[in-house]
This record gives C-alpha cells, sequence and structure tokens, in this order.
C-alpha cells in the first residue's frame, strides 16, 4: 500500500485504467491469428498501376487537381471565383481538396437572441460527409455570470461545460453523429466566435436535403443555458460531374522544382554527462516541390504543394506563425510568399486557408492557396513567386534524440540556476543549452503556449508545484527547442513536459518541465522537437495565360 | 501452428505491464509455420511488407493492446472480440498499401478508432457514458479494500466523468501505452496539443482527487 502511495501521480493513473482490463481470451486470440494467417496466405489483387508508385501517383493526383483548378476559375469568372471554384471542387478550408459528389446549395445562417450560428458549407464524398461550422456572438460574458450564479447559491457543481453533440439527419429519420476528429473547432474573438469542420459519414446517393441538429448546447457555454438546441435543414445540390471532367493543358514551366541545399551538423565531444544521438543532418536528397499555377485574367489563384521526405518533419509552414496572433477571423494571414511581375510590380497575395496551418501532421506534405485581385492591372511576364522563408516543426525519433544527464551540485533552490554547458549543432544551427534553473509555483515562468513568441505568461499551473528550465541559446531562426525531462521507466518522476517558447523579454529559448512532486535526480533531458524557419529564397517563374 | 500462437499469447498476456514494454522489443513470428525468430517491430514491418505471414508478428505484439484499448472504450467483451478482429482483419487487409515511417501503432490504432467510432455511430449508443461506467465499475466495499483502491476507484470515476476525447487521450497513453507521437496521428493533433492536452488532463485529475481528500 505504502508504495502505491509513494507512486507518481501518472503511475496512479496508468494503474486505474489498467487494473480492471481484462486479457482477450486465449482461444479469441489464436483464433484470430489463424484466421489472419489465412487471409496473410490469400492470393493478392493486381496494382492498379504498375510502375507508377505511391509518390508519382500522389504527383499526378496533385498535378489533376492543380489543372482542374486552373480550369474552373477560368469558367467561372472573376466574382468570388475562389470560393465557387473551391466548393465546386470539394475545397475544404484546413482539410484540402476531396472529390465532391454533392454540395451545400448556399450557406445557412440561423439567429436567435444575436447569436448568429452559420453552416458555412457541407461536402458530400463517397467516404465521408463534412460540415463547416461557424458560430459567432456566443454569450461568453452571459456564460459566465450564470455560472457565478449557480455558485452563489452554493450549486457550483451544476456548472459544467456544455457538451454539444452534432447529428446529421436525413428525410427517413436516419441519422449520424457528427465526429469532431477533423479540424478540432477553435474560438476566436475571446471565445464569442467558434470554427470547427465535422465529418459525418458518407450520405445515401442523390440525397438532395438533410437536417443539421446541434443538441446539448453550445461550445463556451454551459450545460443549462438557454439556447441548447439548434436544427437547420440544408439543401444540397450534385456537383456537376462534365465541369470536373474538362481538361486544360498546364505547361511545363510552370512548374519548378526546387532542392534545399544540404545543412551541415556535427555533435558535442566535450559533453561527459550527454548521449548525442546520431548526427542529425540533412546531407541525404531533401525532396522538396514547390509548384504555382497562374489563373484567369482577373483573379490569380496559386496551390503551393510542399512534399519532404524528412520523416521528422511534421509540418511545413509558409505562413508567418509567429506573426499570427491578433489577426482577426478573415483578416490576412501573414505569409512568406511574394509575388512579383517582371516589371518589379508587387501583387498582394491573400491566403485562402481557414486555419493558419495547411499540414496534417505526419503527412509529409503541406499544401496552400492564395490568390490575387489582378483585375485593372498590367501584369508583364513572366511573373515569379517567392518564398522566402519555411518554418518547420521537426519531432526526433527516439533513436535520434540527444539526451543530457542533469544533477544539481548544491541544494537547488526555487530561482537556483546551474550552468549546463552543452553545444550541439541541429541541422545548421548552433545549440547552447546553457542553465538548468528551479522553479516552484509562483516562479513558474511559463511560456505563451505552441510556437512560442509573445510575452510570458506567469499564470501557474494549477497543480505541479515544481518545475525545471532549461535556458538555450539558440540564433533567432530556432523558434522552439524541447528540451525536456524524458520520463522513462526508471525516472518516473515527471508529470509531463511543460511550455516551450522564445520570450521576447527574455531574448532567450525556454523549455520547461513540470512535476508533481520534488524531481528527483538525476535528471535525463532528452531533445526531442525543433521548431525552426529556413531561409529562402525559393522562386517559381511562369507567364499568365 | 494453433498450439504455438497460443502459447505465445499466454505467455504475452502473463507478462505484467513493464514486462510487456519489454517484450515488445523482442516479437517473435513463425515463419513459414516451422522457425522461431526473434525480430523488433521494425524488422517484423520490414518483412511484413514482403511477405505477408509475418504480419502474425505484428498481430501477436499489438494484440493485446489493441483489445484493452477497444474494451477500455465499449467495456463490453463481444464488443471488443468483435471490433479488435475487424481491426487486423482490415489492417491486414490494408498492410500492403501501408508506407512504413515509423508509425506503425498510430496506423493500427487509428483503424482500431475508426471501427469503434463506427461501432458507435451504427448502434446510436454513446462511448461509456458516466452511468454505464457506474455500472461498469466495482462498487466500494469500505470494509474489503484498503485506501489504495478507494484512490483508484475514485480515480477511476473520476475518468468515467471525462469526455470522450479526453478519455481517448488517456486509453491511447496509459492503456495502449502509445508515445506521444503516435497518439497525435491518431487523433490527428500536433504532439505538442497531446503533450499539452494530457498534461492539463492529469493536473485536473489530481486536482480533483486533492480537493476529495480534503
Amino acid at each position: 500500500m505504502n508504495n502505491a502511495i509513494s507512486q507518481t501521480f501518472e503511475d496512479k493513473l496508468r494503474a486505474a485504467m489498467n487494473d480492471q482490463l481484462p486479457m482477450p481470451r486465449e482461444a479469441f486470440v489464436a483464433q484470430l491469428g489463424v484466421e489472419l494467417t489465412h487471409r496473410a496466405q490469400a492470393p493478392r489483387s493486381r496494382q492498379i498501376f504498375p510502375g507508377l508508385n505511391g509518390r508519382r501517383i500522389l504527383q499526378w493526383a496533385v498535378l489533376t487537381l492543380l489543372i482542374l483548378s486552373l480550369l474552373a476559375t477560368t469558367i467561372l469568372g472573376p466574382q468570388n471565383i475562389v470560393a465557387a471554384m473551391q466548393r465546386l471542387l470539394g475545397y475544404i478550408p484546413g482539410v484540402g481538396f476531396v472529390e465532391a459528389e454533392r454540395i451545400l446549395v448556399e450557406p445557412v445562417s440561423l439567429e436567435r437572441e444575436g447569436i448568429i450560428v452559420t453552416i458555412e458549407d457541407l461536402v458530400a464524398t463517397s467516404d465521408e460527409t463534412i460540415l463547416i461550422l461557424h458560430m459567432e456572438n456566443l454569450p461568453v460574458e452571459e456564460a459566465a455570470s450564470y455560472c457565478q450564479e449557480l455558485r452563489a447559491t452554493g450549486a457550483e457543481e451544476v456548472c459544467l461545460p456544455s457538451a454539444p453533440s452534432y447529428t446529421l439527419k436525413l428525410d427517413e429519420g436516419e441519422g449520424y453523429t457528427g465526429d469532431l476528429v477533423r479540424g478540432q473547432g477553435y474560438s476566436e474573438n475571446q471565445g464569442k466566435e467558434w470554427f470547427t469542420s465535422l465529418v459525418f459519414p458518407p450520405l445515401p446517393p442523390a440525397t438532395e436535403q438533410v437536417t443539421f441538429i446541434i443538441m446539448d448546447g453550445l461550445p463556451n457555454m454551459y450545460q443549462g443555458m438557454p439556447l441548447q438546441d439548434w436544427e437547420f435543414v440544408l439543401q444540397l445540390q450534385p456537383v456537376d460531374e462534365g465541369d470536373q471532367q474538362l481538361v486544360y493543358e498546364v505547361e511545363d514551366q510552370n512548374m519548378r522544382e526546387t532542392i534545399l541545399s544540404p545543412m551541415h551538423s556535427t555533435t558535442d565531444e566535450s559533453a561527459d554527462s550527454a548521449t548525442i544521438a546520431q548526427p542529425i543532418d540533412l546531407q541525404e536528397e531533401v525532396d522538396f516541390k514547390l509548384s504555382a499555377f497562374a489563373l484567369s485574367d482577373n483573379l490569380l489563384t496559386l496551390n503551393i504543394d510542399i512534399l519532404w521526405e524528412r520523416v521528422e518533419w511534421h509540418s511545413v509552414e509558409i505562413i508567418d506563425f509567429l506573426n499570427t496572433q491578433g489577426v482577426p477571423k478573415g483578416g490576412p494571414l501573414p505569409h512568406h510568399l511574394t509575388l512579383t511581375d517582371a516589371s518589379g510590380m508587387q501583387v498582394p497575395l491573400v491566403l485562402n486557408t481557414f486555419e493558419s496551418r495547411g499540414t496534417e501532421s505526419g503527412s509529409q506534405k503541406a499544401s496552400f492557396t492564395l490568390s490575387a485581385d489582378i483585375s485593372g492591372l498590367e501584369l508583364v511576364s513572366p511573373l515569379t513567386l517567392t518564398l522566402q522563408n519555411l518554418q518547420v516543426e521537426a519531432y526526433f525519433a527516439p533513436e535520434a534524440r540527444s539526451h543530457f544527464l542533469f544533477t544539481p551540485e548544491t541544494t537547488f533552490q526555487a530561482g537556483d540556476c546551474e550552468p549546463f554547458d552543452h553545444v550541439l549543432d541541429i541541422y545548421d544551427y548552433s545549440i547552447e543549452l546553457q542553465e538548468v534553473c528551479s522553479m516552484e509555483s509562483e516562479s513558474l515562468l511559463l511560456g505563451g503556449g505552441g510556437g512560442g513568441g509573445g510575452e510570458p505568461n506567469t499564470t501557474p499551473p494549477p497543480s505541479p508545484q515544481y518545475g525545471l528550465e532549461v535556458r538555450i541559446a539558440a540564433p533567432e531562426e530556432v523558434l522552439t527547442i524541447d528540451v525536456s525531462d524524458s520520463c522513462t521507466q526508471t525516472m518516473d518522476n515527471c508529470a509531463g513536459g511543460g511550455p516551450q517558447g522564445r520570450f521576447v523579454s527574455e531574448g532567450t529559448l525556454i523549455s520547461t518541465s513540470l512535476y508533481y512532486e520534488e524531481p528527483r535526480w538525476p535528471i535525463d533531458f532528452v531533445l526531442s522537437y525543433i521548431h525552426f524557419q529556413l531561409s529562402g529564397p525559393w522562386s517559381v517563374e511562369f507567364d499568365l495565360p | 501452428m494453433v498450439l504455438y500462437l497460443s502459447y505465445r499469447a499466454v505467455h504475452f498476456l502473463s507478462l505484467s505491464c513493464n514486462d510487456k514494454e519489454q517484450y515488445m522489443e523482442k516479437a517473435i513470428v513463425v515463419n513459414s509455420g516451422l522457425e522461431n525468430t526473434n525480430f523488433t517491430e521494425e524488422e517484423l514491418v520490414r518483412r511484413a511488407q514482403s511477405d505477408l505471414t509475418y504480419f502474425k508478428g505484428l498481430y501477436l505484439l499489438w494484440v493485446t493492446r489493441v483489445y484493452q484499448f477497444i474494451y477500455a472504450r465499449t467495456g463490453d467483451v463481444q464488443d471488443a472480440e468483435d471490433l479488435t478482429s475487424q481491426t487486423f482483419l482490415k489492417a491486414c487487409e490494408a498492410f500492403p498499401r501501408y508506407k512504413h515511417k515509423g508509425h506503425f501503432s498510430a496506423w493500427l490504432f487509428t483503424i482500431a478508432r475508426n471501427e469503434v467510432n463506427l461501432h458507435f455511430r451504427h448502434n446510436s449508443s454513446r462511448q461509456l457514458d458516466i452511468e454505464h461506467a457506474d455500472r461498469e465499475l466495482p462498487k466500494i466495499d469500505m470494509l474489503d479494500h484498503i485506501s489504495t483502491e478507494i484512490e483508484m476507484e475514485q480515480l477511476r470515476i473520476l475518468i468515467a466523468e471525462l469526455s470522450e476525447d479526453e478519455q481517448e487521450l488517456l486509453f491511447l497513453r496509459y492503456v495502449a501505452e502509445m508515445k506521444f507521437g503516435d497518439i497525435a496521428i491518431v487523433v490527428r493533433r500536433k504532439e505538442d496539443t497531446v503533450k499539452k492536452s494530457l498534461y492539463r488532463l492529469q493536473a485536473r485529475l489530481q486536482k480533483a482527487m486533492e480537493e476529495d481528500h480534503e
């Protein structure tokens, strides 16, 4: 019993979740094993496209979509052409292109007591149905006072966040529950706005009308508040296959490939207590492609596809993510692309993505669409699209991570710092782990969260009492580094990593590990993540049609 | 063949949680039903991509965790067996198209997760909600249970009161024993977001436990 009590909370959590889980029946495991053996030995069907590997097929698919995009925009004319083209082709903001079979005829809004809920779009494919939802004027102040009143009456436990359920109902009564997996709703405007994309199962073919139902409240609200249930009748229209199948030739010179130059890496030979992983370098070829296409006389739509081979690169951004704070919804997102014509005139580009991020983690591909209003401009070909910078998030596999053991030489009190003195190069950046500092509750200096940047958030976390901060010097291109406790089984005394980031006021990178108990030494710090900015420029030249 | 598979499965299932971790490093697979060879997961994936019979090794490696993950979400043995079967049969079918980038478990649990979600959609029932959880969890007998067990029980109840998404994160981390990066792929979020979400969840749970004690 004593042992159990002395375990970390994480251990308790693990034990509580596993103790009552049954093991699978032996007979079941054996039977399924036999079934799998039969399946494995059954003859396989032939490859559909012999000679084409996955990457090649993907390239053709991307190229095809781009051609279709080009054509659709040319046909539809200048007014709202981007949105129309995207909807026609099943472009889902924040998701990408899908093969749409049916789409929403027009956005549907409902206003009740000032709250506006809009179904921005619905795209039905053969695999799934995606609905884009936007809520405005959510009464967050009323929600706060609603809770305060409950607390005043001693009914605090009733003050529970609402858990809205989303259902898509067919006319004959069948209903589908929405899945928030894709899109992960997010708030803007101090919680008053809410955006999300919901994923439902595919609709039956030729469905012309569905009813979308929100029950059990709205996001950022509390259970029991008024206006719990909402209902929308949505009219769908088929996507004309004829439009999608038209062919338009895109000349080869409109697409260029750019190869990143290799970067160098070295390891620190002097650090006694460090285990530097194999050099993290980019000596191998990096398959990095950038494509740009010009469209119509009045509007230019550019589709940027970036593919990379580095498995540890989880996302690649063209957005200046550090400067996105404070950009209102619908406002132009800062990005690293410029477009100039042969005379040197710069054409403003607007990023069309719904969310600031264009990468799906782990996909090794990022897609972005941009547009520019070129009506009235006398552009001189060729146009040059230039990508100034890329921001890359890299997570290293366990075997590629460097370890640094740390034991303080003296009693480590809150506010104390001790030198760490490890220097290593990652990619082309010299990273210096300067010192480790100890903190307790109020003295914890917590960063502004993902991506770093901004002013430090000095609000202490609710529960952990201890924190260790690794202070790191790195070139300004390095935006975030995670050097935190590895939390292995043998040193399972951490509560997980804490915030990392570059703080304006500090001028240095900070990586935090938070603990529920006073940390036990030595601590095994592991470098697992780096967010950095690659400097270009990379350019693509193309002629207007 | 059946006897062999049963033996491996029983051996694996009899291991403790930590032992399982070590065991996972050295999976054993039957090659052509005659020879036994030790392989890591990486090696199994590589071999299975040219010879699908090696998929059995991956199956043995993960069947318990997948089963327990599904059971944790459904709370029903029959459902857990059905959905575990569906998961591995689909994985076996899709494996020739799987492109290995070091995230086999993430790929496998994505299939498992989809199976569970489809199951709930088709059955129009919620995942192990609070009422259900209350029924599933054994009642506390103050006379027979020591304080740690009571604490565990309180923790289980608190977990049962979490949202489905939050519970799923905990299941993937502490039942499936997945890495943050793999969880991020399964739930389609950033690794950093997953880390922070789990951290906040733990903090909330611990705070609730501390308040209960007070």
